[in-house]
């Protein structure tokens, strides 16, 4: 083996030898004539092996809404891949475990690791699991693609330089300044001379920073002595049934909105029921998520005329089809194979796919061999792809190094016969770079929200103006 | 400005004035502030007949068979899966919007394919009973995990809905106010089956000899009670109570997985509360857990179930035959 | 011979540290082919103690506590605390702590519990330890809820294990704890055959004449109670330590039903049961969590082994003993 690869390794040194400098001598006649395309690297053997994906989503209780599609969405990329011969010739294996609590989830992590040996790993929704298996990624080395756990944590102070994690879908501070922007413009609140607000969010890493970056949003906003926080709750996600209690809280408190970050089974009880109660006609709701997955199951006759957040992410309906059609296809191809429209953790599933195959393939071109796991990171950094919801972009500098970009969506709820459930009207694009602490920013996290969002926010943006 | 010399409390009754438009403020704000506690007192009767449906058939069998039946509440949630995965469906096909077979008949179907689907296990809970408390608590535990993936592999993994008759019911306006129909359709439901369990166990042959059993089941047999019988009748009982409380349920929230070990802890305060083994103790924990959650969301949101515990271990201390009475039954 | 060979199997240390060092033999190996499972052989090493302490109080003691998740949590939580607070990672200090406010929650609550008996003293347990674990999950600001702690890995005497790859780390991790249950099982072994053990036993098989020949019921009970628990926070201890994360789930009701199934897998009252019910129960559970419906997998599992397997491993393997001398010795 060793003697084989001596010999490989000292023909390459040759060949690559004699094409330096053949180009040298070539440029260094012609330099007049601007540059000469670099070398081809010398072409290695790919093997026929092939490479295997860990898949990991949740597929029982209240978060099956997201965890579903998540997993339909990277193996419809999946199939794609294999169907056009696979990456690089290699065709794509993949392994599905289940995410639970974050305890049992870094166990089932470990397992596709250790035991499976996958060459990339694709899963997450909970933003209590990323900065569970973050550390662990990083710790077994393994090209790690959260599609979703979006937490600002994970990259500001859980693993603040990492290596092996990326994470496609946008950053929780972009989700929870998007919804509340839209909800300012869409609900004419600068117009007002005071708003009252409401919070519900679930209690966990992402409700407590949605819940942080909603207010900074409304405060700085509108100005901090025209919001007053009426009432605040955090239930446990996926463990309150029986929202009635909280209903008739947030009535009796009388907000002009609510902010609420409730999400998979948790926001269809609490709109059911809060229905019943007619919270929706005394307040407006304003969800940064709720339209974000399953919308045909979770927002079926949601009220029509309340703020529809998509996780500032991807709703199938955006970018419009016609003029987007890397939209319209994989809309097309995904209500071909699953019988439904896909949703937010389906394309960032779909695109992390991709993102890998990419990356492969770029880091291909340069090296001339299937690049090791250094070589496809280095690839990934920096990248930018054209996905469903646009072109995303992959941070390769702190803070927030490996974190995904792409612009956000927010818009107003509408029920859509068409598809027989609420949809996302009138929608408004943020840009991104507006609404996100930029890369190479240096400030410290806020001790109270504990985020970086939180401080650039406080500290750079001019109260009472609309930055966007 | 006037606002200033109202304190406090004042203004934000007076922004509530405002808010709703209503010329005569003085009036207003008493009358929202005494709708806001009403409406709070009919969640808290909402949330208790829920506990009740669960707890009572926890306590009816351990009353009978001293065993704390950790498998209880699936019996609750295949009653919700059971509406809200097939039953609801084949009722709406039945029925159409027609509420009133709507909201009557999906408990009784739900309570029927429990009490039916509780024979099959049944053999096990003969096995145990009169066995040591952990090999109880193991065997009730292990049925509780079967359970879950029952319903996953019947159900699928998504949650479920069947909100039809809570939406076709509708909403009660009281003012300003809206109350869903549906949680007042349940509460008096719970109150009915309290009655009806009430009417039972106290004027009945059958429920003499329940009531008998518990006091002294080997007592029960040598007086000539077919041991077996009393078993049978008590699942077929208390699994038939957890089917309509599901079927009752369901149509209010969604049956999701990982429900039976939400409520199990819940119920198994309630029955802490008011008395291992007690009908009245189910009905009086029901109410306390319910007032307890309330107030606790209300005044201090940390201590929400932190606080249920503690009464419960003061209860225990103080009074561990609970409050429904000491007595049995 | 043949009297030792069943003493062997049964009420001898040796057995113990035989069976563990054929563990900790066994384990590189396993390693090497799946490191998965040699994770697993992880987790086996890191539960006996709670399980030995768990079995004080049941098999010994004939108190069947459904809350000893509480103890567990209390262990896990003071190392999150130590280390979210104070920056301590030295895995000798978190031991310390751990014992520390074991012992303090168990001096507390000792005194009120252990005057119940049976399904009164689970309740109470369980009720307990629900306390906590609703603290741990709403306060979170102080605890992270449910995100829980995120620590990193120990040092042992000042020596950083963060440079070390994975494996290394986890070999020393295991051949750490280990060591520290050879330990563990020598005390307990000692605790379990001295008069306090005997008293112990007595009192479990006869309350009535325990008390009628003079034993101090309540005390007893009550040291056992602080035993029980310092070895449950151990495992807290360890068990986050291995995980680097510290959540409520490990002080929920369904740890604590862990513990009991383990424990009785194994074989209750048998010193060795707890030993061999920790290894087997995680090589079963992870078995259980290759199938999708793993929760029937386990249920089933459950179900069949404490109905055909009452007396547990530990049991079965004395019978065996037994029905394979007294057939040799018939036949010779």
């Amino acid at each position: 083996m060793s003697k084989k690869t001596g010999r490989r390794d000292f023909l390459k040194g040759l060949v690559s030898g004699l094409v330096v400098g053949g180009i040298a001598g070539v440029a260094g006649t012609e330099i007049y004539r601007g540059l000469a395309p670099p070398p081809p690297p010398v072409r290695e053997e790919i093997p026929t092996t092939p490479i295997k994906a860990g898949i990991q989503a949740y597929l029982t209780g209240g978060g099956a809404l997201w965890g579903k599609p998540m997993m339909q969405g990277a193996i419809l990329a999946i199939e794609e891949i294999n169907e056009r011969g696979g990456i690089l010739g290699r065709k794509i294996e993949y392994v599905v475990k289940s995410e639970t609590s974050p305890e049992e989830t870094v166990r089932e992590y470990r397992t596709l690791v250790l035991d499976e040996k996958i060459d990339f790993y694709v899963g997450l929704i909970s933003s209590s699991n990323t900065p569970a298996v973050g550390p662990v990624a990083e710790e077994l080395q393994t090209l790690t693609f959260f599609v979703d756990g979006c937490t600002d944590f994970l990259f500001e102070s859980v693993v603040p330089d990492p290596r092996f994690c990326f994470r496609i879908t946008n950053i929780q501070s972009a989700d929870g300044v998007a919804a509340a922007i839209g909800a300012i413009k869409l609900l004419n609140l600068t117009e007002k001379d005071k708003v009252r607000i409401a919070h519900i969010h679930p209690d966990y890493a992402y409700g407590r920073n949605a819940h942080a970056h909603m207010q900074i949003t409304f405060e700085k906003v509108l100005g901090k002595d025209r919001v007053e926080v009426v009432y605040e709750a955090f239930p446990g996600l996926f463990k309150i049934t029986d929202f009635s209690p909280y209903i008739t809280e947030i009535i009796a408190n009388r907000p002009d909105i609510l902010a609420s970050s409730l999400w998979g089974a948790d926001v269809v009880n609490f709109y059911k029921q809060a229905i019943g109660y007619g919270l929706f006609e005394k307040m407006k709701y304003v969800s940064c998520i709720a339209h974000a997955a399953s919308p045909a199951e979770a927002v079926k006759d949601f009220p029509d005329g309340h703020i529809a957040g998509v996780h500032a992410n991807y709703f199938f309906l955006y970018p419009e089809w016609d003029k987007y059609p890397i939209n319209k296809s994989f809309v097309n191809n995904y209500y071909r194979r699953w019988g439904t429209y896909p949703d937010s953790p389906s394309e960032g599933a779909y695109v992390a796919v991709y993102l890998y195959k990419n990356a492969v393939e770029k880091a291909y071109t340069m090296i001339g061999r299937f690049p090791e796991v250094d070589d496809i990171i280095r690839a990934l950094e920096g990248m930018t792809i054209y996905g469903p919801a646009g072109p995303i972009h992959v941070r390769a500098e702190k803070p927030n190094k490996h974190q995904c970009y792409k612009d956000g969506i927010v818009g107003i709820s509408k029920y859509d016969p068409r598809f027989g459930f609420s949809v996302l009207d009138k929608p408004i694009v943020i840009p991104i770079s507006k609404i996100t602490v930029p890369e190479g920013w240096e400030g410290t996290p806020d001790p109270k929200a504990g985020t970086l969002a939180y401080s650039w926010i406080r500290e750079t943006w001019r109260e009472g103006v609309v930055p966007v | 400005m006037h606002i200033a010399g109202l304190g406090k409390h004042g203004e934000k009754a007076w922004y509530q004035y405002k808010l709703i438009r209503v010329y005569n403020p003085r009036e207003t704000i008493d009358m929202l502030e005494i709708m806001d506690l009403l409406v709070r007192i009919y969640n808290i009767f909402f949330g208790a007949s829920v506990l009740f449906l669960i707890a009572v058939g926890l306590n009816i069998i351990y009353g009978v068979m001293k065993i704390v039946n950790l498998a209880h509440p699936a019996f609750f949630v295949l009653g919700c899966y059971t509406i809200a995965g097939t039953g609801m469906g084949v009722m709406i096909n039945i029925f159409g919007s027609s509420i009133i077979p709507l909201l009557i008949t999906p408990p009784l179907l739900a309570a029927f394919v429990v009490a039916v689907s509780s024979l099959l296990i049944f053999p096990l809970f003969l096995f145990i009973s009169g066995k040591g408390d952990e090999v109880q608590l193991l065997i009730t535990y292990g049925l509780l995990l079967i359970f879950e993936d029952i319903f996953r592999l019947i159900w699928g993994s998504e949650p479920l809905r069947a909100s039809q008759p809570f939406e076709l019911a509708g909403s009660l306006s009281i003012g300003e106010y809206l109350i869903p129909v549906y949680n007042i359709y349940v509460i008096i439901s719970a109150l009915v089956i309290a009655l009806i369990l009430w009417i039972f166990l106290f004027k009945s042959k059958s429920g003499l000899l329940l009531r008998a059993s518990s006091m002294d089941i080997e007592m029960a047999a040598a007086l000539g009670a077919n041991v077996k019988k009393v078993l049978l009748l008590t699942v077929l009982i208390a699994s038939f109570l957890a089917g309509l409380g599901g079927g009752l349920f369901i149509p209010s929230a969604s049956a999701m997985l990982g429900m039976s070990v939400e409520f199990l802890v819940l119920a198994f305060v309630v029955v802490v509360i008011g008395g291992l083994g007690s009908f009245l103790g189910s009905l009086v924990g029901a109410f306390i857990v319910s007032v307890l959650r309330t107030i606790t969301l209300i005044l201090f949101p940390e201590l929400e179930l932190a606080l249920i515990y503690i009464v419960a271990i003061i209860i225990l201390t103080l009074k561990p035959e609970g409050l429904g009475g000491g007595k049995k039954w | 011979m043949v009297e030792r060979l069943k003493r062997f199997f049964g009420d001898d240390i040796k057995t113990n540290f035989i069976f563990l060092t054929i563990i900790a033999i066994l384990y590189p190996i396993i390693y090497v082919f799946s490191p998965g499972w040699g994770v697993v052989l992880g987790h086996g090493v890191t539960w006996i103690s709670a399980l030995l302490g768990f079995n004080l109080l049941f098999g010994y003691t004939g108190l069947l506590s459904f809350g000893h998740a509480l103890f567990l949590g209390v262990g896990a939580y003071t190392v999150g605390f130590m280390y979210k607070y104070l920056g301590i990672n030295n895995i000798e200090l978190h031991l310390l702590g751990g014992i520390l406010s074991s012992t303090v929650v168990a001096l507390i609550i000792g005194p009120i519990v252990v005057r119940y008996t049976r399904i009164f003293f689970a309740i109470f347990m369980l009720a307990i330890a629900q306390i906590l674990w609703s603290l741990y999950y709403k306060f979170y600001w102080v605890t992270g809820g449910t995100d829980g702690i995120k620590i990193p890995r120990f040092s042992i005497l000042g020596i950083s294990l963060e440079k070390l790859d994975f494996a290394t780390y986890h070999h020393v991790y295991f051949y750490f704890v280990t060591g520290l249950t050879f330990i563990l099982v020598y005390i307990m072994w000692r605790i379990i055959n001295s008069p306090f053990g005997l008293t112990l036993k007595s009192i479990r098989d006869n309350e009535t004449r325990a008390r009628f020949i003079g034993v101090d019921i309540y005390r007893a009970r009550l040291y056992a109670f602080i035993i029980s628990a310092i070895y449950a926070s151990i495992t807290g201890v360890l068990a986050v330590n291995h995980h680097r994360l510290v959540t409520p789930d490990i002080a929920y009701w369904t740890t604590s039903g862990k513990v009991v199934f383990a424990t009785l897998l194994g074989g209750a009252r048998i010193f060795i049961g707890p030993i061999v019910g920790s290894f087997v129960f995680h090589i079963i559970e992870s078995f259980a969590m290759k199938f999708i419906y793993w929760q029937m997998v386990m249920g089933i599992l459950i179900i069949a082994i404490v109905i055909l397997m009452p007396g547990g491993i530990a049991h079965l393997a004395r019978t065996l003993v037994d029905v394979v001398v007294s057939h040799r010795r018939r036949g010779g």
